[in-house]
């Protein structure tokens, strides 16, 4: 019974040692200051500080990937969070949408904030302090729905 | 006025080198602005085009034209084509308003809808006509009248669709009046597309390397319609497109019953084709042949056109 548990054990680890091998890749090239959100709207600082703290960490180049970040299986749930997440919304490429995907984004970005499925469940004990108060929510949103608004669908007619 | 012109231009096979291309060529109006199944398609000497050929239908609602956003505008769209080589093949603009200062109809046109200038007949108008006439190429679809309230506008199968559309992450970027066509992303944001060589997107425009494979997120309006798919056209079928788009760009593998689902939701995004206003008109190539009877073809070159233009003002 000694045997096998040593054997299992011996296995398990040589495998965690052998996918450290495994580097994740989050990404993180120098980004274009002039075509950052922040460089788009220069929101206030309450705004700003919401945003980088509470969403950053995935939805930019500019999170700070913590220790366990770079360990196996860590790195990889990390990896494919930041991945989806970049792909959705990207603070540090605003540049590439128009102001009309830039409102919807950013209308999206309070509504997962409001409802709370915004940070994920599971980052928020990982990160703690990261999610973000109600009034910093209430005042994002407030500043969401003052932007200009896009094209309206009615122009179809 | 600028609609009707924009509309005989767009359908005048004279603004290519050899005269046997319009714009309506490879994007036809009857198919849902396409050249339908074409990957690519093939200009004035047959040669093959880069790029698939995007709809014109709903360009307006779009922020930028081209698949990777060269030109701003609908007007300042309409001229890449006619100059463009391997497209319409003009020499030049000079060559363009040749065949238009030879041709009494346009003379006529352009000084009704551009008054008030001695020769309207400039590149400017010939691309604001053609982007005026473009501005109303819409297809309002079933989707609309959702968005307006009507519930009984989508079946209940589109609106499953709908749900598995939204809770796979196809609005991140498919969203808005066009339901793309408002930002630029990267085809494989989630798993990098099997092909980065043969077309990088907007590196090829920007020579910056955080625009590799970046391209226009086209419209889904009249997608099912609108085959083959991608700026390639190397997807055939419209359920091979979404399985795609969900792999590579969401990092979901879908289901095939997921796949049909938001298939079925796409069907409500297809709109009629409004065949009054692309009714093409009757005489462009009899009063252009008139013209050319006449000794003022597009190949007598430019001054004996502007000279035939000015003896009737």
């Amino acid at each position: 019974m000694r045997r096998i548990i040593w054997i299992t054990g011996t296995l398990v680890i040589a495998i965690f040692l052998a996918m450290q091998l495994h580097r994740p890749n989050y990404d993180l090239s120098p980004i274009d200051t002039a075509a950052t959100f922040d460089a788009s709207f220069h929101p206030d600082q309450q705004i700003s500080k919401t945003l980088h703290q509470s969403c950053y960490s995935c939805h930019s180049a500019q999170g700070k990937i913590p220790w366990y970040g770079n360990v196996w299986p860590t790195s990889q749930l990390m990896q494919n969070d930041v991945r989806r997440g970049r792909a959705r919304l990207d603070f540090s490429n605003w540049s590439n949408l128009s102001p009309e995907m830039s409102r919807i984004r950013l209308q999206n970005a309070c509504s997962m904030m409001r409802e709370s499925k915004m940070p994920l469940w599971y980052y928020r004990p990982m990160h703690p302090g990261t999610a973000p108060k109600a009034e910093d929510v209430a005042a994002f949103c407030n500043w969401v729905k003052a932007l200009p608004s896009g094209q309206d669908v009615a122009s179809l007619r | 006025m600028r609609v009707d012109l924009g509309r005989r231009l767009f359908y005048d096979q004279h603004l290519s080198k050899n005269s046997s291309i319009s714009c309506n060529s490879c994007h036809q109006l009857t198919e849902y602005g396409v050249d339908p199944g074409k990957a690519v398609s093939f200009g004035h000497d047959q040669h093959p085009g880069g790029r698939n050929s995007p709809t014109v239908y709903n360009a307006g609602l779009q922020f930028a034209q081209f698949w990777d956003g060269r030109a701003a505008t609908l007007a300042e769209q309409a001229s890449g084509p006619m100059m463009n080589p391997v497209e319409m093949g003009m020499p030049g603009p000079e060559t363009v308003l040749a065949y238009i200062h030879s041709n009494p109809v346009y003379i006529q046109l352009f000084r009704q809808t551009y008054p008030g200038r001695r020769d309207p007949m400039v590149m400017e108008n010939v691309t604001d006509a053609i982007a005026a006439f473009e501005s109303g190429l819409l297809t309002p679809a079933r989707w609309d009248k959702y968005l307006e309230g009507d519930e009984s506008a989508l079946s209940n199968e589109e609106k499953q669709g709908l749900r598995v559309y939204l809770r796979t992450g196809c609005a991140s970027c498919h969203a808005g009046t066009g339901m793309g066509g408002n930002s630029y992303q990267k085809l494989g944001a989630y798993h990098n597309w099997p092909d980065q060589q043969t077309d990088p997107g907007r590196l090829a425009l920007t020579h910056q390397q955080r625009d590799s494979m970046y391209f226009k997120v086209p419209t889904l309006r009249n997608v099912e319609r609108t085959g083959p798919w991608f700026h390639d056209g190397k997807v055939k079928t419209i359920e091979q497109a979404v399985r795609q788009m969900a792999q590579y760009q969401t990092g979901h593998p879908l289901s095939d019953a997921d796949v049909q689902s938001i298939v079925k939701f796409l069907h409500a995004l297809t709109g009629d084709i409004p065949h009054k206003y692309i009714q093409p008109p009757s005489s462009t190539t009899q009063t252009y042949k008139a013209a050319t009877d006449h000794g003022s073809g597009p190949r007598l070159g430019l001054q004996a056109a502007v000279s035939t233009s000015r003896e009737g003002q």
